[in-house]
């Protein structure tokens, strides 16, 4: 077969439908990964119409631009946007359309979880910017303190439009995260092994790991604080045994991460750009591996940084300021990595050169007030003062829009198989530079003499005029030069004309698949044997599309690819995808529905949204698999694997694997919660605790324990060719044992809304119950599947999954009832 | 697995250790038993708070050891996690050290 | 801490600079490695940060409230629309929005709100601290000279955050003990 041949019987298996239909439709990593980048940057316009608007009302003193409660809603929805809604989402986008491309395989490892991920941000996107719209938006802060946001001094809609929203856009990257990082541990070129990988993988790797467990802490304090303002739950509130502290733990323990979330994938995109650029390759590469980690690591050590002025023992701050400066130790080791292997090249001044020069000023200047304000006694001057808002924009525009600019411009050849021809972007650049640097430096300045934050005006005698005044200009100038940048990336779309493969010279695989990339990537995947195969190997990408390598038969109108063994990256087993669907659209709008009915405080619509997500949920799990037992799959001349179904580590047991891993993270911080309330929060002992009864407590853990029991014995008897029904049922039976165990404790509970015992109890039982109901429902869609011949001995995937959640629900259901027990017993 | 889960092993025991001190430490000055700003001796916190420090410490070099009498599959994650084992080490000492020149809960 | 700062900034500079000159002999990987990443990345970084860390914990423990007997002792209690301070030694008096403390002598201030979030800075006298519900924070504050030190709210708490402000007023011995006295209000 020649490769035009191959390519239109591949493109016509893996292609999107033709139209706008093909965007509600499509799974295909590359559509969805533009999507997400276009969303972002136009949340990214919206964040930076906000931020002008704040700068024109600062411009002067006493502005009458914009009213007190207008300008708490712009500095608070500029914050949320280009954290949420712009950063995360921009990195998740650049990493679905680069990651499989950078590989060498054909797409992620769930592609409908990309599209439901997407949809999810759309829709909650949508309702932060309706909020915005009608005048209703949150308006507390970007971090949302209560009591401030709390229901009574925040009685309004505005709040709820955060929490609500947020969780909902939340889901996308926790999809994002968990889809990733199975896709970069296992779809993987034959060959590659872990330290083949690029080196833009292994950040991306590392940012989802951190996703995982950066973000449940956040989702947990949202869904705290609207249970509060909904339905009178006192976590918060002092006065019942709450405390505000604790939505400052949960939330700088995901917002100091969320930093290097942030700032990782960036520096990503520089170790992959700089080396190309200087005509070399990375200097060190284990030793940035291991920065990167050791930074993933350091960053959760750090949130009670953002505290130092809450009155924390002094012990415990000086805990957190000598991790918070250690942490600049690997962020060193990367910068002068970096800086040696520009050394170490003949850096060229390319468009995305000059961006990462930018980078290295603005970030060096952001790091060192960085450890300025680690150091406790400057902290306690500078911090909620425009000084701390100057460092952080030099480290987020520095650490992330530099960088990400330098990897758009470096990219762009490949998303549009075309050449750049104006030099608008040098201008664009060089605007941005002195704009952004004019803007924050006067900040700097001005907070040092003590303007506070988020205030909305200010007198002409506090001589401040001309610095916020030079500042509001510079930001102008910066607006003006973002502007052209996307002028001279519409231009480059759409007026400019072809360009060679590959201008930059790079070694990346993406480069070896043609530009634009096509809707299966690479017509076959070819064996990697080095980091940069494409550098040596020049004729790599005919060899690839003339179909010289592994999957290069198209299998009828099967999407297929293959996955690798973590480590050594040898070729495991055959996946097949499932085609275009509108599934993941409907479900995200199923599961807005959800939120919606929470918003409007429509409680009696919440349980059928629920329903109905289940309902779609099971649609969706039951398309995929087949009934009968197949051979193994030939992928290359003498190479045959086996199919997913076939194997117990199936890409669904991975992704449950590291979903659970977030799921944990969530558990655990629910558990430093409740400890959190019964040692720091005052009006702690409660008034009662709960009465211990020692049946239910029995009947719970022992049928929780019997659940994991059954579905062990269900496997065995799938592996011995007997029908795994028996056990199947019986551990189904276990569940709903365990789930009556569970709400007979709710309903026995202290009264939640006098007490945030109660009230803390309340959840962790629920959330018990919820993984309880979660596993029963999985038991009996297994069940299903067992009397629809889904599993037979071969076909052993399905069960292996429902164990993890099985054990998983066990476990946090005794841990529910023995943690609800305990305290009346101790004391 | 087996390698990606040794490059994260030796940082894992840091971050526990470290969220296991501080734990301690915010459970010692909520219950009272450290409340009393007292030398060693009267007050037996301090000692548990330096002594927990130590085992941290002792378990970041016994993995090492541990390390370097076991191969990886990849030389490459042999470097990254003895790297990384080094890294969780220093940040043990550093990070926690302020048990040793502070104490109380003021 | 500025100079220190100005200082790293133009080393990275010069050496990102210096990256573009017409190239030199040819060290290998490792040499490179060893110079750029453990010398200037781990071994100058962390003398740098060991330095910092010293100056910090030693001046925070300088800093933080002690609580020694002779210090003046006072309380603040933050809303929405200012604060509310109160004496130890002139029971059931409370000032609204202006805090009287004696120059001279130590004072701690033990801070509380009676809302939301707030913070008590009076830049030059002390670094800020929250004012938490449910929890009070002690802050040590010292006046050298007789005076008038403007003081402010740091933590936005909604509406009238702005207008969040009061005033230390520090006084000699005489007008001090007129306060106390009840002879000044």
């Amino acid at each position: 077969m020649n490769a035009l041949k191959l390519h239109r019987k591949l493109d016509a298996i893996w292609s999107s439908e033709p139209g706008w239909r093909g965007w509600f439709s499509t799974v295909n990593h590359s559509d969805l990964g533009r999507m997400f980048l276009g969303t972002a940057f136009f949340y990214f316009a919206i964040g930076g119409i906000l931020a002008m608007l704040i700068r024109a009302q600062l411009a002067t003193p006493h502005s009458a631009f914009a009213g007190e409660e207008v300008y708490a809603q712009l500095f608070t929805m500029h914050g949320t946007i280009m954290m949420f809604l712009f950063a995360i989402p921009a990195i998740e986008g650049l990493a679905v359309y680069m990651i499989p491309k950078l590989l060498g395989t054909r797409d992620l490892a769930y592609p409908r979880l990309t599209a439901y991920g997407y949809w999810c941000y759309v829709f909650g996107g949508a309702m932060l910017l309706f909020s915005l719209a009608a005048g209703i938006a949150p308006n507390g802060g970007w971090f949302m303190y209560p009591p401030l946001t709390g229901p009574i001094h925040s009685p309004g809609i505005n709040t709820d439009f955060w929490l609500i929203g947020i969780t909902f856009v939340e889901i996308s990257a926790i999809c994002a995260a968990v889809e990733l990082t199975v896709s970069i541990l296992k779809f993987r070129a034959p060959g590659m092994s872990l330290d083949k990988m690029p080196i833009f993988a292994w950040y991306i790797l590392v940012t989802s790991l951190m996703i995982l467990t950066g973000f449940p802490p956040l989702i947990l304090g949202s869904i705290l604080l609207e249970l509060e303002r909904a339905f009178g739950l006192p976590f918060f509130q002092a006065d019942l045994g709450g405390d505000s502290l604790l939505w400052q733990h949960l939330f700088w323990l995901f917002g100091h991460p969320e930093v290097y979330i942030i700032f990782l994938p960036a520096a990503g995109i520089i170790s992959t750009v700089l080396p190309v650029m200087a005509r070399t390759t990375l200097l060190g590469y284990g030793w940035v591996v291991a920065a990167a980690v050791a930074l993933a690591f350091l960053s959760f050590g750090l949130w009670v940084h953002h505290m130092f002025t809450t009155g924390i023992p002094h012990m415990g701050v000086a805990f957190f300021s000598a991790a918070s400066t250690l942490v600049a130790v690997p962020t060193a080791v990367q910068v002068f990595a970096w800086i040696g292997t520009m050394w170490k090249g003949r850096p060229e001044l390319h468009l995305p050169m000059l961006h990462i020069l930018g980078f290295f000023i603005t970030f060096v200047i952001g790091g060192l007030t960085g450890v300025m304000v680690a150091i406790v006694p400057f902290d306690w001057q500078v911090h909620d003062t425009a000084f701390v808002t100057a460092h952080l924009h030099y480290v987020l525009f520095g650490g992330f829009v530099f960088p990400l600019l330098a990897g758009l411009y470096y990219w762009l050849p490949l998303f549009t198989g075309r050449q750049r021809f104006f030099k608008l972007g040098e201008i664009a650049f060089a605007l941005v530079f002195i704009g952004f640097h004019g803007t924050f430096l006067a900040m700097h300045w001005v907070g040092l003499l003590g303007q506070r934050r988020r205030i909305y005006t200010y007198d002409a005698d506090a001589g401040w005029t001309t610095i916020n005044f030079l500042s509001s200009l510079s930001s102008f100038i910066l607006a003006i030069g973002l502007a052209l940048v996307l002028i001279d990336i519409l231009m480059h779309m759409f007026a400019t004309v072809r360009g060679k493969r590959n201008p930059w010279g790079a070694g990346t695989l993406e480069w070896a698949a043609m530009s634009p990339p096509p809707s299966y990537n690479f017509a076959s995947l070819p064996v990697v044997r080095t980091r940069d195969p494409f550098r040596t190997d020049t004729d790599l990408a005919e060899r690839i599309a003339k179909g010289e390598g592994y999957l290069a038969k198209p299998n009828g109108n099967l999407r297929e690819t293959l996955t690798v063994d973590v480590a050594s990256g040898k070729p495991d087993y055959v996946v097949r995808y499932s085609a275009n669907t509108r599934l993941p659209i409907t479900l995200s709008a199923v599961t807005g529905l959800f939120f919606l009915s929470l918003l409007l405080k429509i409680y009696w619509f919440t349980p059928v949204a629920v329903i109905a997500i289940a309902i779609v949920t099971w649609r969706w799990v039951w398309s995929s698999g087949s009934r009968n037992d197949s051979g193994l799959v030939s992928v290359a001349a003498n190479t045959k694997l086996a199919l997913a179904e076939t194997v117990e580590a199936s890409p669904g047991w991975w992704g449950s694997t590291f979903l659970l891993v977030a799921n944990a993270t969530f558990f655990g911080s629910l558990i430093f919660g409740y400890a959190f309330l019964w040692t720091i929060a005052p009006g702690w002992p409660p008034p009662q605790w709960l009465e211990p009864w020692a049946p239910e407590l029995l009947a719970g853990t022992g049928s929780a324990i019997a659940a994991s029991a059954f579905i062990r014995m269900a496997m065995r008897q799938n592996r011995n060719g007997q029908s795994p029904q028996s056990g199947c049922l019986l551990a189904f039976a276990a569940t709903i044992m365990t789930a009556v165990s569970l709400c007979s404790l709710m309903l026995r509970i202290p009264d939640p809304t006098g007490h945030a015992y109660g009230a803390t109890l309340l959840f962790i039982s629920g959330y018990g119950l919820f993984h309880t109901l979660l596993s029963a429902l999985m038991l009996a869609f297994l069940s299903a599947r067992i009397s629809a011949g889904f599993v037979s001995p071969q076909r052993k995937a399905a069960p292996a999954i429902v164990r993890l959640w099985t054990d998983y629900g066990a476990a946090t259901a005794t841990v529910c009832l023995v943690i609800s027990h305990l305290p009346a017993w101790l004391t | 697995m087996s390698d990606v889960i040794r490059i994260l092993f030796a940082p894992l025991i840091w971050l526990a250790a470290f969220s296991l001190i501080y734990g301690l430490h915010g459970l010692g000055c909520a219950s009272d038993m450290a409340k009393s700003e007292t030398t060693i001796g009267d007050n037996i916190w301090p000692v548990v708070l330096i002594l927990a420090w130590l085992i941290a410490i002792g378990i970041q070099i016994v993995v090492i050891i541990g390390f370097r009498q076991t191969k990886p599959h990849l030389a490459f994650t042999g470097q990254v996690s003895g790297i990384l084992a080094w890294t969780a080490l220093v940040a043990t000492v550093w990070s926690l050290f302020p048990v040793m020149v502070m104490t109380g809960c003021t | 801490m500025f100079v220190g700062s100005a200082g790293i900034f133009i080393l990275v500079t010069i050496l990102l600079a210096m990256s573009f000159r017409a190239k030199r002999s040819n060290s290998s990987e490792t040499t490179l490695e060893r110079a750029w990443i453990i010398g200037l990345g781990i071994c100058f970084t962390m003398t740098v940060l060991a330095i910092l860390l010293a100056y910090g914990i030693i001046a925070g423990n300088r800093l933080t409230a002690s609580h020694s007997e002779d210090a003046v002792k006072v309380s603040a209690r933050a809303d929405r629309s200012g604060w509310t301070f109160s004496y130890d030694a002139r029971p059931g008096h409370a000032t609204r929005d202006i805090l009287h403390i004696p120059a001279g002598q130590n004072v701690t201030v033990s801070i509380t709100t009676g809302d939301v979030i707030h913070s008590f800075w009076v830049p030059r006298l002390a670094g800020k601290l929250d004012a938490i519900p449910g929890h009070v924070n002690t802050l040590k504050l010292r006046a050298n000279e007789p005076g008038t030190y403007a003081g402010r709210s740091a933590e936005y708490s909604g509406p009238g955050y702005l207008g969040n402000r009061f005033e230390v007023r520090s006084h000699g011995a005489d007008t001090w003990q007129a306060f106390l006295q009840g002879e000044l209000d």
